[in-house]
């Protein structure tokens, strides 16, 4: 049974189940409030992890599978060029007020989370590590490594980024009755990467159009920030 | 074939990125150089939408998955966050927000600046 574990095809299938369980549930419970932390990463996540427990299958027989999914991080990171190609027309029109919007918000994350950190009293290599938490995870696994964070603590914050501002902020807006639609859009697309996205998509066009945009242009400017850190 | 010919350009982009990032002098992701250079491959015309459009649609809408094996790995680490969780989650979450509010009310002051802008330029040709 071992080598059956062992075969990189196993991983890859139980990463693909738990990927699609994810997406089943979330449509399942379109209107659940809490409906982000139906995340299909996280879903996913879970039930991998919940198999290697049941099964006694070590981590390492499953990265066999996992680490081939995983080289495939570059090139759907990549692609967002894409998709920033296919919003070109609102963006030109936009362009100052999106990027100087995606730019300050990319100054107060990182330095937001290492004032709080300090304050808070975090030890340095979990501050370093939560620095890029508002960027699209590869992105921010790169920058992780670069300012001498930790892998595992840097994809955490960016899923609690995801999926906390997917979930709080729709209250923030209905609470401050804030209107602009560009401005929630790169607002979403800089704090929360593409789990708030998908949330800003649900709230109209525009939104999701300019989030989409901003994740990309916001991974540039903390990228660009982080040269200078 | 046309999934294996588009995912040849994808695949090269990122080789070729990752190689110019390895080269740069100072440490730069090789992600955000592929992604700069394919909008620049397509906005100069070098590169098709249709050459690429199936399979980059494909990563686009599943980039999840490729996350989750990193992910898994998280939990086996968990233990490095020992005692500092609860103020990990307050600083994440807090920072988050500033982060939320900061770019929301920045696009909406330069959108207001810009508008007034232009509606005084108008103002003053008409005088």
């Amino acid at each position: 049974m071992e080598e059956v574990f062992k075969n990189p095809l196993f991983g890859i299938l139980i990463t693909t189940m738990g990927f699609l369980l994810g997406v089943w549930l979330q449509k399942k419970f379109k209107n659940f409030q809490l409906n982000p932390l139906l995340n299909p990463v996280l879903i996913g996540t879970l039930f991998c992890y919940c198999i290697l427990n049941i099964f006694g299958i070590s981590y390492e027989d499953y990265s066999q599978g996992g680490n081939f999914l995983a080289s495939f991080v570059l090139p759907a990171t990549a692609v967002l060029g894409l998709s920033i190609y296919r919003q070109r027309k609102i963006l030109k029109e936009q362009f100052i007020p999106v990027f100087l919007g995606c730019l300050v918000g990319s100054l107060v994350s990182i330095s937001s989370a290492f004032l709080l950190g300090k304050v808070f009293n975090l030890n340095d290599k979990v501050i370093y590590s939560i620095l890029p938490k508002s960027v699209t995870t590869a992105i921010g696994v790169d920058l992780s490594a670069q300012l001498g964070g930790n892998r595992s603590i840097t994809i955490l914050a960016i899923m609690v980024c995801g999926m906390m501002g997917a979930i709080f902020h729709p209250f923030i807006i209905k609470f401050l009755k804030l209107k602009d639609k560009v401005a929630i859009g790169a607002a979403f697309g800089t704090s929360s990467h593409a789990v708030g996205t998908t949330k800003a998509l649900e709230m109209g066009e525009v939104e999701g159009a300019i989030s989409g945009v901003s994740i990309g242009v916001a991974g540039i400017c903390t990228v660009i920030i982080a040269l200078f850190l | 074939m046309k999934i294996v010919k588009q995912l040849v350009i994808i695949l090269s982009i990122c080789v070729v990125s990752d190689g110019i990032a390895k080269a740069l002098p100072f440490s730069f992701p090789g992600s955000v150089v592929a992604l700069v250079l394919l909008a620049i491959l397509l906005v100069s015309g070098l590169i098709k939408e249709k050459q690429i459009q199936e399979t980059a649609d494909f990563l686009l809408v599943n980039i999840g998955l490729v996350f989750i094996p990193w992910s898994v790995g998280v939990l086996y680490e968990l233990k490095v966050l020992k005692g500092q969780l609860l103020v990990f989650f307050f600083v994440v979450i807090l920072s988050l927000f500033l982060t939320f509010l900061s770019t929301y009310y920045t696009v909406y002051f330069v959108q207001k600046l810009i508008a007034k802008r232009k509606k005084e330029k108008k103002h003053g040709r008409s005088l």
